[in-house]
């Protein structure tokens, strides 16, 4: 008998008198041969679940020094070359892109014809607005501020020719002097 | 057999090269003491056996995060504790009947029981025992195992262990003086 079971022996006498004078007989029984049986079935399910276990969480040796050349090998192996498709959207895009293109190149054909009529009409409306001046209301004072610029000769004015007066500032006006 | 001491077991256990070796001297070494602490918990020799097989494995799986705070033999015994009291708890519930009642009889009833009157009474009142007594008793009267391992197994202090087994000791020879 050990120490310890010398203590615990006396420890049980001293509180409990009867229960220290009963034999430590297990009366439990197990079945023959039970323990040589159990510890193969628990070894078995042990190993078993150690190799599982193992399989799905371990990678195989020296596998992350080898799995980057491996992976550009095959990347190697399956490059062809770029083969350029035309995706269907673009088409009708382009025709519309085409369309509108077209559409304001007309409208500034059409606004700069216009415009360059308006311009000629104006100037001949103002012409006719002069000419009428000229002939019809020219007053002393334009008279005498033309002769002054030497732009007519007061001679001239003798036989006052209005349209005279007009033919030979014409070209100033061309020149686009104000008056 | 002898077998390798715990730290040894440990290391085998852990190393993937010795790990079926150390399963080996593991389970040699602790099949009995282990099947004995939980047949005497549960009671039933078939709910044992399933209970012992449970315990390896939880050990096995759990071997990776054993903090070494404790011993690996005081380790075993929390697994092993722990696994019969869910058992016997899991058990409760399904029959819902509390064990403590009717085990007595249930065990006197089972194949694997030796007839002995003085023994049968002993067994019974130890099984009318509740639980935490039940299980500190059994841990120092048959496996002899000192206070501190004990706390360390069942997580509860010196004191309240050394006040626990008083107590059953106590019912339990008051049950044997009047039957004896």
């Amino acid at each position: 008998m050990t120490n310890r079971s010398e203590n615990i022996q006396k420890e049980l006498q001293e509180l409990a008198p009867t229960l220290a004078n009963l034999p430590k007989t297990n009366p439990l029984t197990v079945p023959d041969s039970y323990f040589e049986i159990v510890e193969d079935r628990i070894l078995s399910q042990l190993y078993l679940i150690s190799t599982t276990e193992t399989c799905v969480n371990d990678v195989p040796t020296d596998y992350f020094d080898q799995v980057e050349s491996l992976i550009l090998e095959n990347i190697q192996k399956e490059a062809k070359p770029t083969k350029i498709i035309v995706l269907p959207f673009i088409k009708p895009n382009f025709f519309r892109y085409a369309a509108i293109l077209i559409f304001f190149t007309l409208c500034i054909a059409v606004f700069s014809f216009y415009q360059k009529t308006n311009a000629e009409d104006a100037e001949i409306a103002l012409q006719e607005e002069y000419i009428d001046y000229m002939t019809e209301d020219i007053e002393e004072f334009d008279i005498n501020l033309l002769i002054e610029n030497d732009l007519i000769d007061e001679s001239a004015l003798d036989d006052v020719s209005y349209l005279s007066i007009y033919n030979e500032t014409s070209d100033l006006f061309d020149s686009e002097i104000n008056f | 057999m002898i077998y390798p001491d715990d730290s040894q077991i440990l290391e085998f256990m852990i190393s993937p090269s010795k790990r079926n070796e150390g399963y080996r001297y593991l389970v040699g070494k602790y099949k009995e003491k282990l099947y004995w602490h939980i047949r005497r918990l549960v009671g039933d020799h078939e709910d044992a056996d399933d209970v012992l097989q449970n315990t390896f494995i939880k050990i096995v799986r759990n071997i990776d995060g054993f903090q070494k705070q404790s011993s690996l033999y005081t380790w075993i015994y929390k697994i092993a504790t722990n696994e019969s009291l869910n058992f016997i708890q899991t058990k409760k519930n399904k029959y819902a009947e509390s064990l403590d009642g009717s085990q007595v009889e249930y065990i006197k009833d089972s194949v694997y029981f030796d007839e002995n009157k003085a023994l049968d009474h002993l067994q019974t009142a130890i099984n009318r025992l509740p639980e935490k007594q039940k299980l500190v008793f059994n841990l120092r009267y048959y496996d002899e195992m000192p206070y501190q391992d004990m706390a360390d197994i069942t997580d509860t202090s010196v004191g309240a262990l050394k006040a626990s087994y008083h107590h059953a000791v106590k019912k339990i020879e008051e049950h044997l003086k009047a039957t004896i």
